[in-house]
């Protein structure tokens, strides 16, 4: 049977591109190859603008039962001086097994119907349009038509390669790893990141605090600075407990709870062209992430909700021409912008030359109390253009 | 374009080409054919990065990036074969439904494809990127016995008679059979001598029946002979002999192997009940009467020790089991990772009782004449192999001891007859398979036949085969062609399937081991990560099309014009 859309992938891009076309009245089939709930490596931080997502999708007393606020962002410089500043909208921190399946719920009680267990492995393309997918369910090759179809099967994405739609620069792909430990010391209530000469540009470690004593503690870094390090990923862990400062403090005790995960990150620095004959591409898939931090659930949500729209123009156009489709970039712009812009300055006046998050520790040390994050970031951006 | 051109023995030339091929690395699988064929060298082989990054995402564990640039930039089945066979070819024609083409992409290297699927030690698995890097390796040998199980009938080909020249191969083993093969492709008139009245040498005599049922190889064999090759079988060629065979030959083979075993030459060596592995191996795949005597008294619940922990030496000893011997012990030097059998062999036969002593030495044989009774063994210290191959081992003094020993079998190496040294630097005589060197093994012995059919073939025609050999390299593809172990985890594995032990042990000649079902079959060539494809260089393609027409499968190879736009 012909479906309207397949939503290929159920992480935040697409539990909120299928929740959106049901909420539309769209017949829409969202796949996923794992059994769900399923766990994810993440750093599990939940940042303000997808905070209003989950308002309209009416799941937002429920993210907040099980995610932690943060107070605000720990930096701690390559030379083991740290900084703590206070935010208002500091992101939550919410176990991926949880949310992401409280999003997948939202879509199925919007009338989306949802398969798990389902492997795709390739696009149906006709005459130069993508035409469905064909994948492997109860162990069966098996092929669905359809209009449309959204891929957003996360950073390996074998759909996103089959269109070439695809960026492998190693200054720009990162990899992560996370455990859950127990026994953290000293560990204050904002979520923190400490950064490292080895990990330049951008990599750190970070500690995303669960309650006083157990949190998601991780290793974030670019596919070049792992390779310069010589080391494998979790050997990051043991290399920061031990050879700096701040890794002994949070460290010296912690004991990991289940194993470490790791995850491959592609980012950007802004829309691509993500569509083409029959589908749109979001999240991972897409290289939706930023630069600085490796966030990309907010990106993600964002570009599953713009799909979603676009999707729905072009069932009521019949046209599904990556002319049609082109203005799907237009509205990534507008919608992603205020993400992808704060944080490509940040990449670049912050987190690229190991200096500059020594000077801006220094620069801020003073005013710690009284200085909100992004009044921190004005001031040193102005700064760093300005001098 | 203009394109220049360079063709073996040929002067250089200037073309002007409409267009140029174009391979789809998607649907490529990689089994190297239109590389051979290509005039022009302009195929090579690429092979994709495997990532092996992230913690949990494959069962082998992380690895540095050096380290895992290095194993996808130079490991890939297809540079593991030493006849050049491309197991990634073959495994995917098969899922492709494609079984004959399958099989004929192995037929083309040799005329063996069953044999092997049984015998073959498989070193394109050890070079397996899937085992090197994510998990367990594909299981390319049990799928070729599943494809030469599936298909009804070996190929029945003729093979053209195009040249004057004839050809002699004096032994029907696996290395001289593999020449016959390649030599008769190729058009010469080939006629095979062996002293045995049935072909196939070590394949019948040393392989024991429970691994290689001997009419595989007789099916086998018979394919060659409808295909028109000559066989003179039961007729001994010695240097007497060989003088008629050169005057009526144009060049001769001699491929007569290792017939003869080594044996210790130690206290109480003439005892009674102590056999060479060979002649052991002979008499049980032949299932004499000689086991009625005086074998059988040995044998029949007695203690059967063997010397020498080499593949042969594993195979008398799960024979001696399956011969009804009460316990079977192999003796061998060297210790735990040393011992030269492959780990395979080592467990099937320890399952089914066979107990390992490593690292100790035999020191004299026990026994009242004319019977052995036991067999006293040291303790080794050391052991080390010298520039020209040969083992010193060192023992250490008072460790002595002494086990039971109803019956020896000694598999401590074979060697060539001393017939034929005097023709070494003879023009038309070319030497192949085990007589040419110290590896023992089926597959490289089909390996020396093809090399010394290439040569033969050089010698009389000036060399018409390439050698395929020497266009195997690889070379790494683009980074947008990498593979993520995280999308390939739902892949299924099973082990392959084998009796249980009291099933095998049983007789002589029941086979250990199933062949792969359906189901199993294609699960497994499903595991395939496609690593490798054959790749076009716009700037020496001449745009001929020969590679679109070779291609076995189809759909992969499109000529495009020299305007066209390629994405």
């Amino acid at each position: 049977m012909k479906r309207q859309a397949i939503v290929v992938g159920a992480g935040p891009a697409g539990g909120t591109a299928a929740f959106y076309l049901a909420r539309a009245g769209v017949d829409v089939l969202l796949l996923d190859k794992e059994s769900w709930p399923r766990d994810k490596p993440c750093g599990d931080g939940l940042r303000a603008p997808i905070w209003p997502l989950y308002k309209e999708m009416g799941i937002w007393e429920e993210v907040l039962k099980y995610a932690t606020p943060s107070a605000g962002v720990l930096f701690g410089a390559p030379n083991q001086t740290f900084i703590g500043l206070r935010g208002s909208n500091s992101p939550l921190c919410g176990p991926r097994r949880i949310i992401d399946h409280i999003v997948v719920k939202a879509a199925i009680c919007e009338g989306a119907e949802f398969v798990e267990n389902f492997e795709v492995t390739d696009l149906i393309i006709k005459k130069g349009f993508v035409k469905g997918v064909t994948g492997i369910y109860q162990g069966q090759l098996t092929k669905i038509e359809s209009d449309m179809v959204v891929i957003a099967d996360g950073s390996h994405s074998r759909l996103s390669h089959s269109l070439n739609l695809y960026n492998e620069d190693p200054d720009l792909v990162f990899y992560g790893a996370r455990g859950y430990f127990e026994d953290i010391d000293e560990m204050s209530d904002m979520i923190e990141f400490f950064y490292n000469d080895i990990f330049y540009p951008a990599g750190y470690m970070w500690v995303f605090p669960m309650s006083k004593t157990k949190a998601n503690v991780g290793a974030f870094i670019t596919e070049g600075a792992l390779q310069r390090s010589g080391m494998i990923i979790e050997d990051l862990f043991d290399w920061w407990r031990d050879n700096t400062e701040l890794g002994y403090k949070r460290m010296h005790k912690a004991r990991l709870l289940g194993e470490i995960k790791g995850w491959r990150l592609p980012s950007c620095y802004g829309p691509r062209d993500n569509y083409a004959n029959g589908a749109l591409v979001a999240g991972d898939a897409g290289n939706m992430i930023e630069a600085a931090y490796g966030g990309g659930q907010d990106l993600a949500m964002l570009a599953g909700k713009d799909a979603a729209e676009l999707i729905v123009e072009a069932l009521k156009a019949g046209d599904f021409s990556k002319e049609f489709l082109a203005v799907y970039k237009d509205k990534l712009i507008k919608s992603q912008s205020e993400i992808y812009g704060p944080y490509n300055a940040t990449r670049k006046y912050l987190f690229t030359d190991p200096n500059d998050l020594n000077e801006f520790v220094k620069m801020f040390k003073d005013k710690e109390e009284e200085i909100e994050l992004p009044e921190a970031l004005t001031q040193w951006f102005g700064h760093k253009i300005g001098g | 374009m203009d394109v220049k051109v360079k063709i073996k023995n040929a002067p250089e030339f200037i073309l002007e080409r409409s267009g140029y091929a174009l391979i789809d690395p998607k649907e490529c699988v990689n089994c190297g054919v239109c590389r051979e064929y290509c005039p022009s060298g302009a195929i090579s082989e690429m092979t994709r990065e495997v990532c092996r990054i992230c913690p949990g995402c494959a069962t082998k564990p992380g690895m540095t990036f050096d380290e895992m640039r290095d194993i996808s930039a130079n490991h890939a089945c297809t540079i593991g074969c030493p006849i050049g066979i491309s197991p990634q070819g073959y495994l995917n024609l098969i899922k492709d439904g494609m079984y004959e083409e399958a099989y004929k992409l192995i037929w083309e290297k040799t005329p063996f494809p069953a044999v092997l699927g049984y015998v073959c030690h498989h070193p394109c698995e050890d070079e397996c990127k899937r085992g090197l890097i994510m998990d367990e390796p594909l299981k390319i040998r049990a799928l070729k016995r599943y494809l030469a199980t599936a298909l009804p009938l070996p190929v029945q080909v003729k093979y053209p008679i195009m040249n004057e020249e004839t050809v002699a191969i004096v032994g029907a083993g696996p290395a001289g059979l593999s020449a016959a093969h390649d030599l008769a492709k190729c058009g010469y008139g080939v006629t095979v001598f062996d002293s045995s009245n049935e072909a196939g040498g070590m394949l019948n005599r040393g392989i024991p029946m429970f691994r290689l049922p001997k009419e595989i190889v007789r099916q086998e064999v018979k394919a060659l002979e409808s295909g028109g090759i000559h066989f003179e079988l039961g007729r001994f060629i010695g240097t007497k002999q060989i003088e008629n065979l050169l005057s009526e030959f144009d060049a001769v083979l001699i491929a007569t192997g290792t017939p003869k075993s080594k044996s210790l030459n130690i206290e109480g060596w003439n005892l009674e009940g102590i056999f060479t592995a060979v002649d052991f191996m002979e008499r049980v795949n032949n299932n004499s009467d000689i086991w009625r005597h005086p074998g059988q008294e040995f044998i029949e619940n007695g203690e059967v020790v063997i010397i020498g922990g080499g593949s042969v030496g594993i195979d008398a000893a799960r024979s001696a089991i399956r011969c009804g011997a009460k316990k079977v012990t192999v003796v061998c030097m060297e210790c735990g990772e040393e011992i030269p059998a492959h780990d395979w062999e080592l467990e099937e036969a320890k399952a089914e009782g066979v107990v390992i002593m490593d690292g100790w030495s035999p020191r004299r044989f026990v026994g009242e004449q004319p019977k052995l009774d036991a067999i006293e063994l040291i303790r080794v210290e050391s052991l080390c192999k010298d520039s020209t191959g040969k083992i010193n081992c060192t023992t250490i003094a008072g460790t002595e001891k002494i086990i039971k020993a109803d019956m020896v079998i000694e598999a401590i190496g074979q060697k060539a007859d001393t017939l034929w040294d005097t023709y070494k630097g003879n023009t038309k005589i070319f030497f192949a398979g085990d007589i040419e060197s110290s590896e023992v093994s089926v597959v490289k012995a089909m390996a020396s036949g093809k090399k010394a059919a290439l040569y033969i073939d050089g010698a009389l025609q000036g060399g018409k085969l390439k050698d395929p050999m020497e266009l195997r390299k690889l070379n790494s593809a683009p980074i947008k062609e990498k593979i993520y172990p995280a999308t390939r985890q739902k892949d299924r594995y099973y082990p392959i399937p084998l009796l249980s032990v009291e099933e095998r042990i049983s007789d002589t000649k029941t086979v250990a081991e199933l062949v792969l079902t359906d189901t199993e079959a294609m699960a497994e060539v499903h595991r395939c990560l496609e690593c490798g494809y054959q790749h076009v260089d716009s700037e020496r393609c001449i745009g001929c099309g020969v590679c679109m027409k070779v291609c076995p499968k189809g759909g992969v190879i499109r000529m495009v014009r020299e305007e066209q736009e390629v994405r």
